[in-house]
């Protein structure tokens, strides 16, 4: 019995610092979709001048996650303009992302659709610079810590297993 | 949707609870609203504005409206803006005042937007009743409208495109900036007659080309020729056999501008039709012109 529980305790632990590990590879696969969204957007931008409503609705399909579901509900708020401000619909739209991320991409609802489409396209290369850069940290913080978070959540189970027995 | 509310609906919302408050007559009569950074918002009605009881218009504000009249996609109107306008659902235009940025093309967007002018559009059926007659008294020939910026060319235009497409003609339109039918989605907002086909959104000189090689029509319509590029497509068309409608800048006194001067001294239009605006009355008057 006692050793039935030590097991389910170690096997705990590791199944805690796989979720731990998982968080930070969702994060790491969140900001790479972040920076492919930012890329196309440049793209539509620099190449076909695309209107920002078919530009999210193009998105939306074309991307999944939260990156998808931020550029569905800036679609839908498009169609809200005259009753809300462009720069809020953004803000509620990057509702769907972790703090870090909204805080990333939460200054270009002050230029989306605004300027020209030059002046647009150099805010959305900073922003997108800036997700890399969030993004290879994240990558690194995955490589760096995943299995240490696995491991020490396993042996620290184990520790305690071995405390408790 | 009438032009006022099409015009209203671009409004941040205590702008437009002001102008919606306006009476109905007044409404129906409404020309233009004018909003200018750091003034009350005003409609122009007969010819003199008049304010809509609002502070002053703040810049957000117009912006705000700039965002709804483009889709939030001002890069995506930098060929509207170089024609000097926003082409807004309903028909509506919008004149804007800023500081313009340049790219390649020319103008490419503006910023420091400092005022707009929402044009309301506006079909008034009949309003070419008393000019009618005249106009078709031995077949419809190519005929001129001269007027004044905002004397109400455009929308006896549209009334003599619907009168003379209902009359059995085939015209076809190069509808340049979407207001003279504003087509949506390939239809028309604007009755423009059973046998009428628009071409929206290209230069006069390519529209023109495309609807006669494309459309075979009796007669074209185009709005508004400014550019010697626009003269010389509009008398191209002329010498291509088909009857020309097309409107020009111009007052019965004062200078010729280049492009009225270029179209009468062509001989490709028999007839003017003066448009003038006295305290938001139209008056229409027909003129016959020499032969070449």
């Amino acid at each position: 019995m006692r050793l039935t529980g030590a097991a389910l305790l170690v096997g705990a632990g590791a199944l805690a610092g796989l979720a731990g590990a998982d968080a930070l590879r969702r994060r790491a696969a969140l900001r790479a979709a972040l920076c492919r969204m930012l890329e196309m957007m440049g793209y539509e931008l620099e190449r076909f001048r695309t209107p920002l409503p078919d530009m999210f609705q193009k998105l939306s399909v074309l991307l999944d996650g939260q990156a998808g579901e931020l550029c569905r509900r800036m679609g839908s708020g498009l169609e809200q303009l005259g009753e809300r401000e462009l720069a809020e619909i953004w803000t509620d739209a990057l509702a769907v992302l972790p703090t870090a991320e909204r805080a990333i991409l939460l200054p270009l609802g002050a230029v989306l659709g605004r300027y020209g489409a030059e002046e647009q396209l150099r805010a959305v290369t900073a922003t997108r610079l800036e997700m890399e850069q969030a993004r290879d940290r994240a990558r690194l913080e995955l490589q760096e810590r995943g299995r240490m978070v696995v491991g020490v959540s396993a042996a620290g189970a184990a520790l305690l297993a071995v405390l408790l027995l | 949707m009438d032009g006022f509310m099409a015009a209203a609906a671009l409004l941040p919302p205590m702008l437009r609870r002001s102008a919606m408050a306006l009476d109905p007559a007044e409404r129906a009569v409404c020309e233009e609203i004018r909003l200018r950074r750091g003034q009350v918002g005003t409609v122009l009605m007969a010819g003199r504005e008049y304010g809509l009881g609002t502070g002053p218009v703040t810049e957000r504000e117009l912006l705000a409206v700039v965002d709804t009249a483009t889709g939030a996609s001002m890069h995506a109107a930098g060929e509207q803006l170089r024609r000097g306008f926003l082409a807004a659902p309903g028909g509506v235009r919008v004149g804007v005042c800023g500081t313009a940025v340049s790219g390649p093309m020319g103008m490419e967007s503006l910023r420091q937007i400092s005022s707009l002018a929402l044009r309301i559009p506006r079909a008034v059926p009949g309003c070419a009743d008393g000019i009618w007659p005249a106009l078709t008294a031995d077949g419809f020939t190519s005929t001129l409208i001269v007027s004044p910026p905002g004397a109400g060319k455009t929308t006896l235009l549209r009334e003599l495109i619907r009168r003379l497409s209902g009359a059995g003609w085939r015209v076809a339109v190069a509808d340049e900036r979407g207001e003279i039918a504003d087509a949506w989605q390939g239809e028309p907002a604007f009755d423009v007659g059973p046998h009428t086909d628009v071409l929206t959104g290209l230069g006069k000189a390519q529209a023109l080309g495309i609807l006669l090689r494309g459309m075979g029509p009796q007669i074209v319509a185009v709005d508004e020729a400014a550019d010697p590029s626009d003269t010389d497509a509009i008398l191209a068309a002329a010498g291509c056999g088909v009857a020309v409608l097309a409107t020009v800048h111009g007052a019965p006194e004062g200078p010729e501008s280049p492009a009225l001067r270029a179209l009468l001294t062509s001989g490709a239009f028999r007839r003017r039709v003066w448009v003038e605006s006295v305290d938001g009355v139209r008056r229409y008057e027909v003129e016959a012109l020499p032969c070449a």
